[in-house]
């Protein structure tokens, strides 16, 4: 079995807006989780349950409120920033917005070796071109280039090699295909598997789209308002225990199949202020229990994954 | 096969390297824009008439500021193309002298103004937290202080007009009055400055620049820098026409660096009575002229932004 | 006998000026809706559907009109239309649910202040129309509190079916949506999909052209499927037909790069299309997708590949299926 290369231990991210009153908000409520070495993670959530902070979190971008973050068993704030940098790499969502709109993309590619393997420099070209073919693109057609030049797929791709060329141990990819044509998806999203199966390398791919990333992930961990509600092995989407992630699977257009009755509600509850009492789903659940509106359930295990739901606990 | 001198081949470089990118310009959307502006060119042609008047205004006009011809000539009048006063001072000299005065002041408050603003404001936008609290609290000093009121207190005791004139006073006036207006005037750009380097430091390229382990200060020159060079440009020009207003109403009330500045002398002909003898050009046209200047440069800072903004563009 | 045309696209030709030249987003393009049809239109950004559906409702620079018609309801011709004709028939005879819908309801009015406004703007009688809108709002699944209601207060799905609801008042013969739903969660998705289908079965919705990227969403209430390429149609024919059987190179390379639930990487691993979309400055001779279809021969670079009809309504645009 392999070891937790990266650990998330109860960790909450809570956001004060000071403007007039206190107004908290919740982002990630009490999440744990492990990434193994060599998988591929893939975070399934909609716009609003956490996913974009999590990421953060993980990048040491933002500190969390409670709870602790490990790499390799250290607490990540107390390794020095540079040196996590060097095992940790990050890919954004929009494309156009991670490039300098002033600078051209090789010499933002060139930055890493510099800063990280200055011992490399007198070869740098060779190494830029190694890396650029593993992500299916050609030195050729970068040199001199602003970003403007390129497609989002081609930019992304791009960023992909950014991050490769620091050698790092995980890449954390937030929603890496959201903004990329529908046609250019999958090949990007092959880049991810390709260096797990070459180079042993751990992906943490955060997505809302349930088919893209059931496609990509070994485990899913599905996040629901900051709480993550289910995780498992990625086969567990065909048939989730969650009545959350139950809901996604029936109300995911389907090309095999037209829709039948649907009986799930939309999101008609405003977001509450963190501190809500209850299960965070309870007011769209069709399962729904007494239990349920009070107390918040724990975790439990239902065969290889585990599921934060009072249905499955002791009767 | 002889090896080409590598001193001349440097040299080839530089001027190569800046005519490429002159060229390149010219093909960029930013000229092309530029070309159909026509507000732009009505401005810049201004700017360029006046300042001509005064670069070698001087050399065209055979009296200085302070010689006396034949009194009250009209405008156009042979020798004295402006005209003259009752006690026939020339108004041509006096302008092109005076306004040499004026500029230059103000091209010191600007340069001044526009220096301290922009590192201050990139220090406080970029770092935050204490430095921006200090700099914020300096700012909003400078906004409560009465500007109008310090400055003429202080001009009014410094620059004293009771010695001789010499040249070395006179640069030392202009320094001085030049200072004490972009001193007073700075916190206009800081703020500015600050809040666009705010904005920036957490678009997505300035994260991704960091974890590519550029430090602060490479991020400052590479990341943040050229993104707002252009509205640094625009500001230095808004600034210049800021302290040219200042300047103009301090001499009006005989704060003035020499005393040959323009408005010095149109404020002691007003108080002559030219008006009374019917000499309208002595105070009309160097009026009309500061004013043109003036709004052409408002005005070319609007089509800049219009050039420079792809949102205000009308295609 | 033929179901009466909602809409007829012959040929039609949108250009946008810019200063490199004419960036060709609708090239001739030939496209029908019949009565009582949803047809969904797919193609990827940049193959000009947006372009498509904002140039029959309002030509407006930088777009230019470059030729072909575009027949509404067999009577009306929208590209020779006047200004005053053209507002009449707004959302009577024709409306749009245009992509970032969320935004098109003005932020200063109550719902129901913008709903008189519009009364009065078509002659209506207020009252009237109110009832009518609170009938479309019973039927989105809305409550009658939405009118008092500034549309800042309203969630994004709650806005995008008020925006349907304003749009199906006047029951209009052609519905165009172009990307409805894609801002939206996907149980609120859903709802949406099937809320339009439901507008067209009841007879509120004459016609709908359905205009999106989402292919798994279309194939859940469209009759007919068209697929959009570079400034092109390269292929129609029924749902069933364009998700089983494509034939266009495109097409089926774009179905077969979607995964379908319950299939990972390790049982099937799935290849994209390689490349990107072309610009549309200059775009490619002859076929507009040859650089970046397998299938390409000499003749695809050289020549534009005529309609081939299939038969039963399934038609393609490609030189594999030349007949003679």
């Amino acid at each position: 079995m392999s070891e937790a290369l990266l650990k998330l231990e109860n960790v909450s991210k809570i956001f004060t807006l000071g403007i007039i009153g206190r107004v908290r908000i919740t982002a990630v409520n009490d999440v744990s989780m492990e990434i193994r070495r060599g998988e591929v993670l893939g975070i399934l959530g909609e716009s609003g349950s956490g996913k974009s902070t999590i990421a953060k979190l993980i990048l040491k971008i933002l500190k969390p409120s409670a709870g602790k973050i490990f790499y390799a068993g250290k607490d990540i704030w107390e390794i020095d920033t540079r040196e996590y940098y060097k095992r940790v790499q990050g890919v954004f969502q929009d494309p156009y917005a991670s490039f300098n709109p002033r600078r051209k993309v090789l010499d933002v590619l060139l930055d890493t070796i510099r800063n990280y393997y200055p011992e490399e420099i007198h070869n740098q070209m060779e190494r830029v071109t190694e890396v650029l073919n593993s992500v299916g693109m050609n030195i050729k057609d970068i040199a001199g280039k602003y970003p403007h030049e390129f497609s989002g797929g081609q930019l992304q791709r791009i960023s992909i090699a950014r991050a490769l060329l620091v050698k790092p141990d995980i890449i954390i990819a937030d929603e890496p295909v959201s903004m990329v044509d529908a046609s250019t998806r999958i090949d990007i999203l092959n880049i991810f598997l390709n260096l797990r199966d070459r180079e042993n390398l751990t992906s943490i791919i955060i997505g809302h789209d349930l088919s893209l990333t059931q496609y990509v992930s070994d485990r899913v961990a599905i996040l629901y308002r900051g709480q993550i509600v289910e995780q498992g092995p990625a086969d567990m989407l065909r048939d989730p225990a969650h009545p959350y992630t139950k809901m996604l699977l029936e109300a995911v257009p389907r090309m095999e199949f037209r829709w039948s009755q649907f009986k799930y509600s939309v999101e008609s509850v405003e977001r509450g202020n963190g501190g809500d009492v209850g299960c965070v789903f309870a007011s769209r659940c069709p399962s729904k229990m007494s239990i349920c509106s009070y107390l918040q359930p724990p975790i439990f295990n239902v065969g290889y994954s585990q599921v934060k739901c009072w249905l499955y606990g002791p009767k | 096969m002889l090896k080409p001198d590598k001193g001349a081949d440097k040299i080839h470089d530089f001027f190569a390297k800046r005519l490429s990118k002159m060229f390149k310009f010219t093909e960029s959307i930013t000229w092309i824009l530029l070309k159909r502006n026509v507000k732009f060119w009505i401005c810049a042609s201004i700017i360029a008439i006046v300042l001509s008047l005064t670069l070698i205004g001087p050399c065209l006009t055979p009296y200085r500021p302070l010689d006396v011809t034949t009194p009250r000539l009209p405008p156009l009048s042979s020798g004295s193309p402006f005209g003259t006063d009752n006690l026939g001072y020339d108004v041509f000299s006096a302008t092109v002298y005076g306004l040499r005065v004026s500029l230059m002041v103000g091209l010191i408050a600007a340069v001044i103004a526009t220096a301290i603003g922009t590192i201050l404001g990139l220090i406080a936008g970029y770092k935050g937290g204490l430095a921006d609290s200090i700099i914020d609290g300096a700012t909003n000093i400078l906004i409560a202080l009465p500007a109008a009121f310090i400055m003429i207190m202080v001009g009014a005791f410094y620059l004293q007009m009771g010695e001789a004139p010499s040249a070395l006073r006179e640069i030392r006036n202009m320094a001085f009055l030049g200072s004490m207006i972009g001193i007073l005037m700075w916190h206009w750009t800081a703020k500015a400055v600050r809040s666009h380097v705010a904005a920036l430091k957490i678009s997505d390229y300035v994260i991704v620049s960091k974890l590519s382990g550029n430090s602060d200060l490479k991020i400052i020159l590479k990341e943040i820098i050229p993104n707002i060079a252009s509205y640094i440009i625009l500001v230095f020009v808004i600034q210049l026409a800021n302290a040219l207003v200042t300047i103009v109403t301090l001499e009006f009330l005989g704060i003035k660096a020499s005393d040959w500045s323009l408005f010095a002398r149109v404020m002691q002909w007003l108080q002559m009575g030219v008006l009374h003898a019917h000499l309208w050009w002595v105070f009309l046209i160097p009026g009309a002229i500061i004013v043109a200047f003036i709004a052409s440069l408002y005005l070319i800072v609007l089509s800049l932004d219009e050039v420079f903004n792809p949102r205000l563009r009308r295609v | 006998m033929e179901t009466e045309k909602s809409l007829e696209v012959k040929s039609y030709k949108v250009y946008y000026k810019t200063f490199n030249g004419h960036v060709r987003a609708v090239d001739g393009v030939d496209l029908n809706v019949h009565q009582g049809e949803i047809v969904g239109l797919i193609g990827e950004s940049g193959c000009g559907k947006s372009t498509l559906a904002q140039s029959i409702i309002l030509l407006r620079p930088p777009m230019e009109y470059m030729g072909g018609s575009v027949i509404l309801n067999g009577r009306y011709d929208l590209t020779k239309m006047s200004p005053e004709k053209r507002k009449e028939i707004m959302l009577k005879e024709i409306a749009l649910i245009p992509q970032y819908a969320l935004d098109a309801l003005p932020i200063i009015k109550k719902i129901r202040v913008f709903v008189n406004d519009l009364a009065r703007d078509k002659g209506f009688n207020e009252k009237e129309l109110l009832e009518i809108f609170k009938e479309r709002l019973r039927q989105v699944n809305l409550t009658e509190r939405i009118l008092d209601m500034y549309p800042l207060e309203l969630s994004g799905g709650m806005k995008q079916r008020v925006v349907i609801a304003v749009s199906t008042l006047f029951r209009p013969r052609l519905l165009i949506a172009d990307e409805p739903a894609s801002a939206l969660d996907v149980v609120t998705q859903r709802q949406v999909l099937e809320l339009l289908k439901q507008l067209r079965d009841d007879g509120i919705v004459g016609s709908l052209l359905f205009i999106t990227h989402d292919i798994a969403s279309i194939v859940q209430i469209a009759d007919k499927i068209a697929t959009m390429y570079a400034g092109k149609v390269v292929e129609v024919g029924s749902a069933e037909t364009i998700i089983k059987e494509p034939q266009h190179p495109y097409t089926f390379l774009l179905i077969n790069s979607i995964p379908l639930l319950g299939v990972s990487y390790k049982e099937k691993r799935l290849t994209g299309l390689g490349g990107a979309p072309p610009n549309l400055l200059n775009p490619p001779s002859g076929c507009r997708f040859h650089p970046r279809c397998p299938y390409a021969m000499p003749k695809c670079s050289e020549e534009q590949p005529p309609l081939t009809n299939l038969g039963e309504g399934h038609s393609v645009f490609c030189w594999l299926y030349e007949r003679g």
